[in-house]
């Protein structure tokens, strides 16, 4: 079972059992604790060790409690004249800001023309060869930072490495030399923009075009490996695509030598292209991790291609999503040894597909007049500059409300689908709602840029049938021989059995029940072929998409009358004694005419899930985080409580996991 | 080593790398996180300042001058702490800030700035000190179990509370619950895990740490 791959080391669950994993560890292994049951049985094996921290804490009783919560009320006044004190202070120290040289001036052979731009670290600037004429990003180690010798041995390893480089997908490093105390480093100046920013202007159009950049990257990967270095920093804003379309990987910040000693011990690298062997202290790290973020930096181009019903760009696309699969896989061992294992996979599929080698296409460029290198981590801050302003255009929106005659179509396999306006609203947990998680905070508006239409009802087992019937499709439940897990009222997983499969679930089902005991890949599996079947691009509903559909434009924390509950929702109570989904659509529909959303099956989303995932913008990852280990999962189920009905509650599940609470419904993307 | 001008030592990198590898995994201090700090730790700052023997009317401005010290220097503390010197640390601040108004107002007052140079150590604190103390301490305890009472979920607020105050059985909380031990042990270890963060790794330290250390 592949979901074993990430159950922790004993070392790991034996820390955290201590209390002593860190931070980032700690959040991501309490999910996985609450969801596999190999490894509850195997914390029940430890010995609980926090009794050891408890015991000052048993002498606490309700009335100190009661004391602190009065106490803290009567501090408020005191805290409200410090709370900004911290603010101000950074909010200072970044005012203090001086650049390092005046302009314009002459240092050495070059001349400085003008400051690019600046974060905590340094200072990036414009300039060029008095005799060459070259130009030259000029990068240097800012005055106030020349004492932290974190930074500063950031900066010295991003110069060493840089100066042993030399090819045309890597920056190039000119120059390094050390003067009044400042180290300063001259690198080519790159003309052109981040992959990142490309992408999500919509600049990558078809597959050729991730072809060429993934393979410009991947031949600057093999010159860097060549060399010895791990770049162990690999994510779309480190990778430049210049307005001749030449791809530079740049930013060796944290690249170490791959022979060195350190790298068992440092943890680093961007959250979301991090190998997972990255995260855990002390584990070893080699080149693969490199491979690792690579695929995550595939996967992100593709999501980023505009919507096709190419059959030949829609292969080439699966073709591409399965690399990526096989580059991100969790273990080291499972994934291409080397990157020219990936080369030679890239360029068969360019040769098989007649793809264009070099064909780079300058107008998707046009609007982008950047220059810079634009890139200087030393330590943990990133920085990159874009002079010219990269914000998509504004579209204008209009506030619909679905209209409840012209809506409902119905299409083939008795699938009916609801078309859903362009609209904004609010997504998360209302502030007052004391059922909140932590994952559902904070609130953040969100703009519907573009309609779509969902089904109506979650995906039954007949139009599963229909799928099967067609391809002799084998759901991942039946393949490993295993089936999935039918909840019981002790347990949210109750009882694997190999007989629990999406047509016999262990409860007595008829055409019209939501299919479950479904894989996040069987219902992918689903899509694809219905897109295919009806020539239209079909997918899993993203949670932003998900919950715009289940509130139908109602604010509060359900969409529909608390008071009417059991008539909208097949919950806990609702069901009764007969714990089991019930056929789709038979209970009341929301305002939208969408039935079952907060109830009857749990649904998988298309995104990955993440606990912080409404600290990012939401215009940065419409479809969730690039990377996860666990799919998202909206809606509660027949068996859930109270708070998982609410129209903001988040549910996740590692993707392999199969379950007889848990269906989908379909989104259909439109042209 | 490989470039030239701009060597360091493999010795001073591993060094330089082992730190790094601690503050890449740390985050800036939040203004939400400063504010739980004050709220948390305030009543031993005030106790500090008025076993010192200072007068009422100015402990509030040596209370302020401590915070305003202490908010400068939180980020790097949290950088390099060591576990278990918090508390050291904070009053090693609070006490020169004492020190500070004994020197600017010496006349005022009649205990000689010597005097409180000295610090007692724990050993030589008086029972009842020892008492007053481990009051303050049982309240700031009970301030951060407070602050995370407001923001968790009631659920597994209970099963925490009832596991580690209560000291129930797991087995018997599970079963109140309707929910694995697994799951009450998750539930216990997620709060403890955010009074840690609060207490920044003091609530692991069953006793005082020595006092100032003369920093």
């Amino acid at each position: 079972m592949a979901e074993s791959n990430l159950c922790p080391e004993p070392e790991l669950l034996a820390r955290w059992n201590s209390g002593s994993l860190p931070e980032e560890l700690f959040e991501s292994l309490c999910n996985h604790l609450e969801q596999c049951t190999s490894c509850q049985f195997r914390l029940e094996q430890l010995e609980d060790r926090s009794s050891i921290t408890c015991v000052p804490l048993t002498r606490i009783s309700a009335a100190h409690m009661e004391r602190a919560r009065q106490s803290i009320d009567a501090d408020a006044p005191m805290v409200q004249v410090v709370s900004n004190w911290l603010t101000v202070l950074q909010n200072k120290r970044d005012s203090q800001f001086e650049p390092v040289l005046s302009l314009p001036c002459n240092l050495r052979q070059y001349v400085v023309e003008s400051l690019l731009g600046y974060g905590g670290m340094g200072e990036v600037y414009k300039a060029h060869h008095k005799n060459l004429k070259r130009p030259v990003a000029l990068k240097v180690m800012r005055s106030t930072r020349q004492n932290d010798p974190i930074a500063q041995a950031h900066f010295l390893r991003e110069i060493e490495t840089a100066g042993q480089l030399d090819h045309p997908n890597l920056v190039r490093a000119y120059d390094a030399w050390e003067q009044d105390g400042f180290v300063f480093l001259a690198q080519e100046l790159l003309d052109g923009d981040s992959i990142r920013s490309l992408a999500k202007e919509g600049k990558f159009t078809c597959c050729s075009e991730v072809l060429n950049s993934l393979l410009a990257v991947c031949h600057g990967i093999k010159q860097l490996h060549h060399r010895g270095f791990i770049h162990r920093d690999i994510h779309p804003a480190n990778i430049m695509k210049l307005r001749d379309g030449a791809i530079k990987l740049i930013d060796y910040g944290l690249a170490v030598p791959s022979d060195s000693d350190w790298i068992e011990s440092t943890q680093a690298g961007t959250i979301g292209y991090m190998a997972p062997e990255q995260s855990l202290l002390g584990a070893a790290i080699d080149q693969r991790c490199d491979i690792y973020s690579l695929g995550c930096v595939l996967r992100f181009l593709l999501s980023h291609l505009p919507t096709t019903c190419d059959a030949k760009e829609l292969d080439l696309r699966e073709q591409l999503r399965s690399l990526s699969l096989l580059m991100t896989q969790p273990r080291p061992e499972d994934r291409p040894f080397a990157i020219t294992d990936v080369i030679q996979q890239v360029e068969n599929m360019q040769t098989s597909n007649h793809v264009a080698g070099e064909a780079v296409r300058k107008s998707i460029l046009t609007r982008t007049i950047v220059s810079g290198v634009a890139l200087l981590t030393l330590g943990v801050i990133t920085w990159y500059l874009v002079l010219v302003n990269s914000m998509p255009d504004p579209i204008s929106v209009q506030r619909n409300v679905a209209d409840e005659s012209s809506s409902a179509t119905p299409i083939s396999l008795d699938l009916k689908m609801v078309d859903i306006p362009v609209g904004k609203y609010t997504m998360g947990g209302i502030p007052e709602d004391s059922q909140n998680r932590l994952n559902e905070l904070p609130q953040r508006s969100i703009d519907i840029k573009k309609p779509f239409r969902i089904s109506a009802h979650e995906i039954t087992i007949a139009q599963f049938q229909q799928f099967v019937t067609a391809t002799g499709y084998k759901s991942d439940a039946e393949k490993s021989g295993e089936g999935g897990w039918l909840p019981n009222r002790r347990s949210s997983y109750g009882k694997r059995d190999p007989q629990f499969i999406w047509s016999s679930p262990g409860y007595t089902v008829n055409d019209n029940f939501p299919v479950t005991m479904v894989s996040y890949s069987d219902a992918v599996a689903f899509c694809n072929w219905l897109s295919q079947h009806d020539g239209k691009n079909y997918r899993l509903p993203t949670e932003i998409e998900w919950e715009f559909c289940c509130r139908a434009g109602e604010e509060g924390s359900h969409s529909f009358p608390l008071s009417q509950k059991d008539e909208y929702v097949w919950w806990f109570k609702s069901v009764g004694d007969q714990l089991s989904p019930r056929p789709v659509g038979t209970l009341k529909p929301n305002a939208w005419g969408l039935y079952d959303m907060q109830g009857n099956v749990r649904e998988w989303c298309l995104d990955w899930y993440s606990e912080t995932a409404y600290q990012q913008d939401a215009n940065l990852f419409p479809e969730g985080p690039p990377a996860g280990e666990m799919r998202a999962v909206r809606g509660g189920c027949y068996m859930d409580l109270e708070a998982f009905a609410r129209s903001s509650h988040r549910g996740y599940l590692t993707p392999t996991t199969i379950v007889g609470n848990q269906g989908f419904r379909v989104v259909e993307v439109l042209p | 080593m490989r470039s030239g001008a701009f060597n360091i030592s493999s010795q001073d990198a591993d060094e330089l790398l082992t730190r790094s590898s601690l503050i890449l995994g740390l985050k800036t201090f939040s203004q939400e996180r400063w504010t739980n700090f004050v709220l948390v730790y305030a009543p031993l700052l005030k106790y500090w300042i008025r076993q010192k023997g200072v007068p009422a009317s100015a402990s509030d401005d040596i209370l302020q001058d401590s915070l305003q010290s202490i908010c400068s220097s939180i980020e790097n503390f949290q950088r390099d702490s060591i576990k278990g010197k918090f508390r050291g640390w904070l009053r090693t601040i609070v006490e020169r800030r004492i020190a500070d108004y004994f020197r600017i107002k010496p006349i005022e007052i009649p205990t000689s700035p010597q005097q409180l140079g000295s610090i007692p150590t724990p050993q030589q604190k008086s029972p009842e000190t020892l008492e007053e103390e481990q009051k303050v301490i049982e309240e700031i305890r009970a301030r951060a179990m407070e602050l995370v009472r407001r923001s968790t979920t009631e659920k597994t607020w209970q099963m925490f509370w009832l596991s580690t105050v209560e000291q129930l059985p797991t087995a018997e909380i599970a079963r109140q619950f309707d929910v694995s031990s697994a799951a009450v042990r998750v539930a216990k270890q997620r709060v403890l895990h955010r009074l840690r963060i609060l207490m920044l790794e003091d609530l692991d330290q069953a006793t005082d740490p020595p006092t100032s250390d003369g920093v």
